[in-house]
């Protein structure tokens, strides 16, 4: 039993780590909340549905297709939307609050208000007395793999150019850095993650425009709880929020998995305001 | 200058969402003739009961075909005028006011949740317009009109209510099932916890116990916790009481976990056809319907259905909806009228076909559904995809 909960609540956590890797690179960089980033998870859900159902696709060989549209999206919305209030942090929350729900209202209009499933991508496993979907387990690795590939982006010249920015964005205007650019690539490959977090879990839960609402909550909360900014630490934050939310279901009540989140935001922020993850990146 | 910009670019963009809105038939009201019956509909087209509202809608608009292909009320066309509820009890109150105050309804067909139909009595009433109920199942609604005639007696309700519900379903769980004990799951929900007390005041009396009850959250349906501890207790059947998307999730984590327990839900979602298709789930999937295909009326409504909407109904809201605006026509024929005071005695005497079966109400204004009646409802199985009626009785 102990094992099966810990194997739940692990790749439970990485796709929330996942998810949240979009929103955490988006507050390091660009010191924004963005809360139209559930929009972005239920796009990746609802075209890997329609990749797989129309074109014929599986879901694995729609997860780059999806993230290239999401990629292209959020540089058109960071382009034509957010940019230009990008130095108001309130108007750029209330704008992306009115395009996650706006966004919702369009992909209804496309895709109907019915809840939609995809079959299952792989067989069920048991190892070690726990039962897994194979599935849920590649979306698990799949997740670490993307996340390693992020980190591994920040330590390239680009990724340098990017955690500059981050750090002094004045300073890296002055040296020539085009920092516009940079937080539009950042607010596109965040939209990308988010994208793929959407397509990894496409095919065990139902799908509809609403279903970005709660990886919104939870991302926020990792967030919080990890630190913006820090892979490795969003990521840890993702497994920690994940298990204690399987844990306290399990043995306080179901309730529990929704105020674990919760709960964490508010000691995180009462505790240790800058996330358990280490110092956020500094901007001045 | 960059204000400015910003200020074009935002415009073009809400100008858009408008423009796709009205290419996608958001907006609510439509024109009617002027010598339509206009019926006002309140049902959640967004939201998270977008989906239940929908398929009320397309019901309703399959029974607003059928009924002007055969002359309308007393000669007159039926035209629906429908509201966006979202869900909201303020929203549906609102659009009651608009509809009975400014588009002078003849009558009302809504809404979906209880809470928002309790919103929508209060205009009723006020306004004298009958309500006709086809979803919302809170055993309140009805009792107002046992207790104040006089004044809530405009209220009647097509669909089953939580006792009715209970009782349908445990009758297949002690005499189609035999089992002798079960459990019950669903979201945490008012309307789940008085369905979850109905059914085990029903089934206790027959010697069939409730052996787990667990809720999980709406907004973060826990799925793991619950199933590991249906495994650890074993019930004989396990009665899924979340008929959103939520439903879907459990069964596909419950084969992620290799659960075989016979489920039973109360509906929804999992009597979507495309749905249940994809689940994999191992063992026996059941849900309680309103109808299914085997009878002839339901068997022409569910082709027509599928021919008009490319999907076939749930057997539930769609069917509801349908009936709803049936029965109203079928009374309001009858009675040569469309005035309230005309109808009322005509529903409340009348027997009025629908695709669930003949409907007859109560002195609550309730339909009669149960063993016996003229509405029996209809348990369906899942078998390789295809809804199959399970016929104990």
């Amino acid at each position: 039993m102990t094992a099966q909960l810990l194997a739940d609540g692990l790749l439970t956590g990485l796709i929330y780590g996942l998810t949240a890797l979009g929103l955490a690179l988006v507050f390091g960089v660009m010191r924004i909340f963005n809360l139209a980033h559930g929009a972005f998870y239920a796009l990746g859900g609802l075209l890997t549905y329609t990749l797989v159902t129309r074109a014929g696709l599986d879901v694995w060989a729609a997860l780059p297709v999806v993230m290239a549209a999401a990629f292209a999206l959020g540089l058109a919305v960071e382009h034509t939307l957010v940019g230009p209030v990008r130095g108001h942090a309130i108007a750029v929350t209330v704008l992306t609050l009115g395009l996650g729900v706006g966004a919702e209202q369009v992909m209804q209009a496309l895709w109907g208000a019915a809840a939609l499933s995809l079959p299952p991508a792989a067989p069920v496993l048991a190892w070690a007395g726990a039962t897994l979907d194979a599935a849920r387990l590649a979306a698990g690795a799949c997740a670490l793999a993307l996340a390693g590939l992020t980190a591994l982006g920040l330590r390239t010249r680009l990724g340098t150019v990017v955690r500059f920015t981050a750090q002094d964005p004045e300073g890296a205007q002055l040296v020539g850095i085009n920092t516009d650019r940079v937080q539009m690539l950042v607010f596109g490959a965040a939209a990308a993650l988010a994208g793929a977090a959407g397509n990894l879990t496409a095919t065990w839960q139902a799908l509809s425009p609403a279903m970005g609402r709660l990886p919104l909550v939870v991302s926020l909360a990792v967030v919080v709880v990890g630190g913006p900014g820090n892979i490795p630490a969003t990521m840890g934050a993702g497994v920690f929020l994940g298990v204690a939310a399987v844990l306290s279901g399990y043995y306080l009540a179901p309730g529990w998995s929704y105020l674990t989140p919760l709960a964490a935001i508010v000691v995180s922020l009462l505790v240790r305001p800058s996330g358990w993850g280490g110092a956020p990146a500094r901007r001045d | 200058m960059k204000a400015v910009r910003y200020a074009k670019t935002v415009t073009v963009v809400f100008l858009a969402l408008a423009l796709l809105a009205a290419l996608f038939g958001l907006t609510a009201c439509g024109n009617a003739p002027a010598s339509a019956v206009k019926i006002g509909v309140l049902a959640p087209l967004s939201g998270p009961f977008a989906s239940g509202g929908k398929s009320m809608e397309q019901g309703l608009e399959m029974a607003r075909d059928e009924i002007n292909a055969r002359g309308g009320i007393s000669g007159h066309p039926v035209a629906l005028l429908v509201e966006d509820t979202q869900g909201r009890p303020d929203v549906a109150r609102n659009a009651a006011l608009k509809l009975t105050g400014q588009e002078h309804v003849a009558a009302l067909v809504g809404a979906y949740l209880s809470e928002e139909t309790n919103a929508v009595l209060q205009v009723a009433v006020q306004s004298k317009t009958l309500l006709i109920v086809p979803i919302s199942a809170d055993d309140a609604l009805t009792q107002n009109v046992a207790k104040d005639y006089d004044q809530y007696r405009y209220l009647f309700r097509v669909s089953y209510d939580i006792d009715q519900w209970a009782a349908l379903m445990g009758d297949f769980i002690a005499g189609g099932l035999k089992d002798r004990n079960y459990a019950f799951v669903g979201t945490n929900i008012d309307w789940n916890h008085a369905l979850a007390a109905a059914l085990a005041g029903y089934l206790a009396p027959k010697g069939v116990a409730c052996v787990y009850q667990q809720y999980y959250p709406l907004a973060q349906p826990a799925y793991d916790p619950v199933l590991l501890a249906l495994q650890r207790v074993k019930p004989q059947v396990v009665v899924l009481a979340d008929p959103g998307g939520g439903s879907v999730g459990l069964v596909k984590a419950a084969r992620a976990q290799g659960l075989v327990i016979p489920l039973f839900s109360v509906g929804g979602a999992l009597g979507t056809q495309a749905v249940a298709k994809s689940l994999g789930y191992g063992g026996p999937l059941y849900f309680q319907a309103a109808a299914w295909r085997g009878a002839a009326p339901a068997d022409a409504f569910f082709t027509s259905y599928a021919q008009k909407y490319k999907s076939p109904p749930v057997g539930y809201s769609d069917v509801l909806g349908h009936d709803a605006l049936t029965v109203l026509a079928q009374a309001m024929n009858q009675a040569g009228s469309t005035a309230p005071d005309a109808v009322i005695p005509v529903l409340e005497k009348g027997a009025f076909g629908g695709v669930a079966g003949t409907y007859r109400f109560d002195a609550s204004h309730q339909a009669r559904w149960g063993t016996g009646e003229g509405l029996a409802g209809v348990v369906v199985r899942w078998v390789n995809g295809q809804g199959v009626a399970a016929r104990w009785r």
